[in-house]
């Protein structure tokens, strides 16, 4: 259809026009989430400054390890996600296929991050729960055990989408609405990670 | 921006170069939050350093993984704002 | 004749319907400011839910009247979300091939409109007599009224979800409603979700007077409402032609 020359020029031009990435209503969406979520980060501040005693002892017990864990492993889904995007967008402008393969095992690992990052936080919450610390223990562990598990959440429907994506990307051809699909996906995932970096410094390392 | 115009494998991806930075803020935000816990040093700089830390991987996060870098103007200042903002009011929460 | 513009095939009745659907979602907001928010003293509550029943029975019988006013002007808000639910069902029938999504917004937003209206005739009840019912009685009925408003979760998440889904797999150009309008239906439906922790918490920002579990579903809620309102007027906008 194109001759690979004007494929390039035209991804060089697509490139230079501002994108909106996805569509304008993911960012209806992202922009709703990080609103709420900003109440959130502010009570969980709030409380660390009532109660600094409180947060502080609590927050020692935590496992940081586990923390960071489920940090690095978001943030390396966020960045398989971001290059299969990438890939997938390749494939568009070329008019062939040559690298969706690769995208949909990108995506594939990407859930695998995400499985971790649950089986990471169910085996927190044991461990703590097998202490007998519990959401009524203080009001630390009430915000740590209802933030996080709203985030978990989010990483649960993430995880649908990922695998929506998943298949989405191993079509045998793919046009601009499944590339918005694709990019809308993406940024929810981007959002579970973003979201999680700033629950991680709160809880964890302040 | 020889990224994008080619498919080739041997050039870095930006994303790439993203990961591996948001990896190493990861570890200067711990190492900011041993400060912070441990009562060594400056506590009150090293809370705000967790926080600058925390932001700067959210505003790379938003810029190069959910391509706010291609997006328009109004779009990409928005978060911009957003990132400035929350971190600052945050900062100051846990300082006052 | 009916209505029905057969040359131009305008239907007016129709626009005249949406028209009524649309502005009902406006007047339920602002009976609900009237009703709920100046006079009735359900947000901001004015009380929380730890506090001794006698406490509930003092202060309800302390603004009997403007509680008993309050409750006229919410059972008539909430008894209007069925004009409103109605409204989205009929934009979304338009585009459908045979009835599936519409008959689903119909029940959730028939369901809706029930539980609300449970929640004007709670808050008008504690009002009735506050002073012969036992004091538990009173701290009961208002448990009752935000248990209805903020528990009812998959009711209202429901309904948003299935007023989403139509729009995102729609083709290009055959949606309901914009596509944007389906992305804030899911956001909306993840910020009811909180509402259900008032369960476990009599205190704090997780129970039924906090701001995670109460203002955060509500102003999504009536946020929402105010959405969709437009959203119907715009549908009935593209009708006319």
């Amino acid at each position: 259809m194109t001759s690979p020359d004007s494929a390039v020029s035209s991804a060089v031009s697509e490139r230079t026009k501002p994108h909106v990435p996805g569509e304008l209503g993911i960012w209806c969406f992202v922009a709703g989430d990080l609103a709420v979520f900003t109440v959130f980060f502010v009570l969980i501040a709030l409380g660390n400054g009532d109660q600094a005693q409180v947060f502080a002892q609590s927050r020692a017990s935590l496992e940081l390890w586990i923390g960071v864990l489920n940090t690095l492993l978001l943030l390396s889904g966020s960045w398989l996600v971001a290059t299969a995007v990438e890939r997938c967008r390749e494939s568009v402008q070329s008019g062939s296929g040559p690298d969706t393969r690769g995208a949909a095992l990108q995506f594939a690992l990407a859930i695998l991050t995400g499985v971790l990052f649950v089986a990471n936080k169910s085996l927190e919450w044991g461990i703590k729960i097998a202490h007998g610390i519990t959401p009524a223990t203080n009001d630390f562990f009430m915000y740590f055990f209802v933030f996080t598990g709203i985030h978990l959440f989010h990483v649960l429907i993430g995880l649908g989408v990922l695998i929506a994506l998943r298949r989405v990307s191993r079509r045998e051809r793919l046009d601009s609405k499944a590339l918005r699909t694709i990019e809308s996906g993406a940024t929810f995932w981007h959002l579970v990670d973003l979201l999680w970096i700033v629950l991680f410094a709160l809880f964890y390392l302040i | 921006m020889n990224d994008t115009s080619s498919p080739s494998r041997l050039t870095v991806r930006p994303a790439t170069i993203a990961w591996a930075l948001l990896m190493i803020a990861t570890a200067i935000g711990w190492w900011f939050g041993e400060t912070a816990q441990g009562g060594s040093g400056d506590v009150r700089l090293a809370i705000a350093g967790v926080l600058v830390t925390a932001f700067a991987k959210v505003w790379l996060v938003g810029f190069q993984f959910m391509e706010l870098r291609g997006a328009p103007r109004l779009l990409r200042h928005a978060f911009d704002a957003w990132v400035v903002i929350a971190c600052a009011a945050l900062i100051i929460i846990c300082l006052r | 004749m009916n209505g029905i513009d057969t040359h131009s095939g305008k239907d007016h009745l129709f626009y005249r319907s949406m028209r009524f659907c649309g502005w009902s979602g406006v007047v339920a907001v602002t009976f609900f400011i009237i009703g709920g928010m100046i006079l009735g003293g359900m947000l901001p509550p004015m009380l929380s839910p730890d506090e001794p029943a006698a406490e509930f029975a003092r202060r309800v019988s302390d603004h009997v009247v403007a509680i008993r006013i309050g409750s006229v002007f919410l059972i008539f808000s909430f008894a209007l979300f069925g004009a409103l639910a109605a409204g989205i069902a009929a934009q979304t029938r338009r585009f459908e091939k045979a009835p599936a999504f519409s008959y689903l917004q119909l029940m959730f937003g028939a369901s809706g409109t029930v539980v609300a209206v449970l929640v004007a005739f709670s808050w008008a009840l504690m009002s009735f007599r506050p002073d012969e019912y036992d004091p538990a009685v009173v701290q009961m009925l208002i448990d009752f009224a935000y248990f209805l408003a903020l528990f009812s979760v998959p009711v209202f998440s429901g309904w948003c979800l299935v007023i989403a889904l139509p729009i995102l797999f729609a083709n290009e150009g055959e949606e309901p409603f914009p596509r944007w309008i389906a992305f804030f239906n899911l956001w909306a439906a993840v910020l009811y979700a909180p509402g259900l922790m008032i369960l476990f918490f009599k205190s704090g920002i997780f129970s039924w007077s906090g701001i995670v579990a109460l203002w955060i579903p509500f102003t999504a809620f009536f946020l929402w409402i105010l959405v969709m309102s437009w959203g119907i007027l715009k549908g009935a906008g593209s009708a006319r032609g």
